[in-house]
């Protein structure tokens, strides 16, 4: 852990973007085919109209690759900001540079859900859908998903998953080489900080999930 | 005065989750109760394009109905409507109700256009957005609603549909 911990933050940054970016470019180009579109829409859409989405998503698809740095960026600062405040209502007074490098240390919890997800994909699963490419693998959408779940639900099943579990337990861990504070103190913490900010989040993303559709 | 800010900060954190998780039951509510509704073909009164009022009282109560909310510059919903006027046989023991939110001068527009206003099976109506909404839940377009000539729900779609999709559940 402390390896990790101590590495190079800009180096980290620019190999697990560049990770992400591989493998949504991998995801895109090898298995969004026409086939798969087809497969998603043919029980309402005719094929002609197939044709003219999986147009679209080709000239379009770049959007999404270049998304993927920004997103990250997103994520990693939100959680930084989340232990940030809780940095500066505790005693533990460690700083946005050190919230920062534990947040994006711990992006190595959705790189194994990235390299895990490519391989499920890959050699396991046998995709038929669109929205089966988007399964979080060891997630509650992943076990509890069918027909009858709501759209809505989605994002809350997929959130409770395995790996934020390791997220918020590498959290807790890189904590502890910052302050010298029990592993349960840092876990309430975590939880306390960084859980009210995924819960807040979830909530969120439900309310515009179920607003929108 | 850390403490205070600290307790300010958690209150409108909570607040802010207690809100807007107040919001996510509200719509499920009624999402559901609207789902529960539609079940069974609500209550409806449109206006045809000679601003006549329509009602229940005016579909055949031997048909199957096709609702159709649409909006005339909506490419799918021109695509729909094709669909409609090119199968006239298909949908021959079939009512379909195109409903726009839009003035009915343009609703006039777009049945000379597509050559809908000659079309005995198709009429085109008028509703409001927000009564629409309320009634049926939806406001994207186009959406379809199949109803059994018993006026039950056989099938909602939204988005654009093909032909063989919406025949398969009309008898």
């Amino acid at each position: 852990m402390r390896p990790l911990l101590t590495f190079n933050i800009y180096i980290w940054g620019v190999f697990i973007i560049l990770i992400y970016i591989m493998m949504g470019f991998w995801k895109t180009s090898f298995f969004i085919t026409h086939d798969l579109f087809y497969q998603s829409f043919s029980e309402q859409v005719d094929s002609e109209s197939i044709d003219k989405f999986y147009s679209n998503y080709i000239n379009n698809r770049w959007i999404g690759i270049v998304g993927i740095p920004l997103i990250t960026i997103l994520r990693v600062v939100y959680t930084s900001i989340a232990l940030l405040l809780g940095d500066f209502f505790s005693d533990n007074q460690i700083g946005f540079k050190a919230c920062f490098n534990i947040s994006i240390k711990a992006e190595f919890a959705f790189l194994l859900l990235a390299l895990t997800s490519l391989i499920l994909i890959e050699f396991v699963w046998h995709i038929k859908t669109i929205d089966e490419l988007s399964l979080v693998p060891f997630s509650l959408n992943h076990y509890w998903c069918n027909v009858n779940t709501p759209i809505w639900s989605k994002a809350l099943l997929s959130y409770i998953s395995l790996w934020e579990l390791i997220y918020i337990i590498l959290i807790t861990n890189f904590l502890g080489f910052y302050n010298m504070k029990s592993w349960y103190s840092n876990l309430l913490f975590t939880i306390t900080t960084y859980g009210i900010a995924l819960l807040f989040w979830i909530i969120l993303l439900t309310y515009l999930s179920i607003t929108l559709t | 005065m850390k403490s205070i800010l600290k307790w300010i900060i958690v209150l409108l954190v909570a607040l802010a989750i207690f809100f807007l998780f107040y919001k996510i039951i509200v719509r499920i509510n009624t999402k559901q109760a609207l789902k529960e509704a539609i079940a069974s073909l609500p209550v409806i009164n449109f206006q045809t394009t000679d601003s006549i009022s329509y009602t229940k009282d005016n579909l055949f109560p031997d048909k199957n109905l096709i609702l159709v909310w649409f909006n005339t510059d909506c490419e799918h919903c021109q695509y729909e409507a094709q669909e409609f006027i090119k199968n006239p046989v298909s949908f021959n023991q079939t009512q379909i109700l195109m409903v726009s939110g839009e003035p009915l001068s343009d609703l006039r527009k777009f049945g000379k256009t597509y050559g809908i206003d000659t079309l005995q099976f198709l009429k085109l109506l008028h509703c409001d957005y927000q009564v629409f909404f309320n009634t049926f839940g939806t406001t994207s377009v186009p959406s379809l609603f199949i109803y059994s000539p018993e006026g039950k729900l056989l099938k909602q779609y939204n988005g654009e549909t093909k032909f063989e999709a919406i025949t398969k559940y009309l008898k």
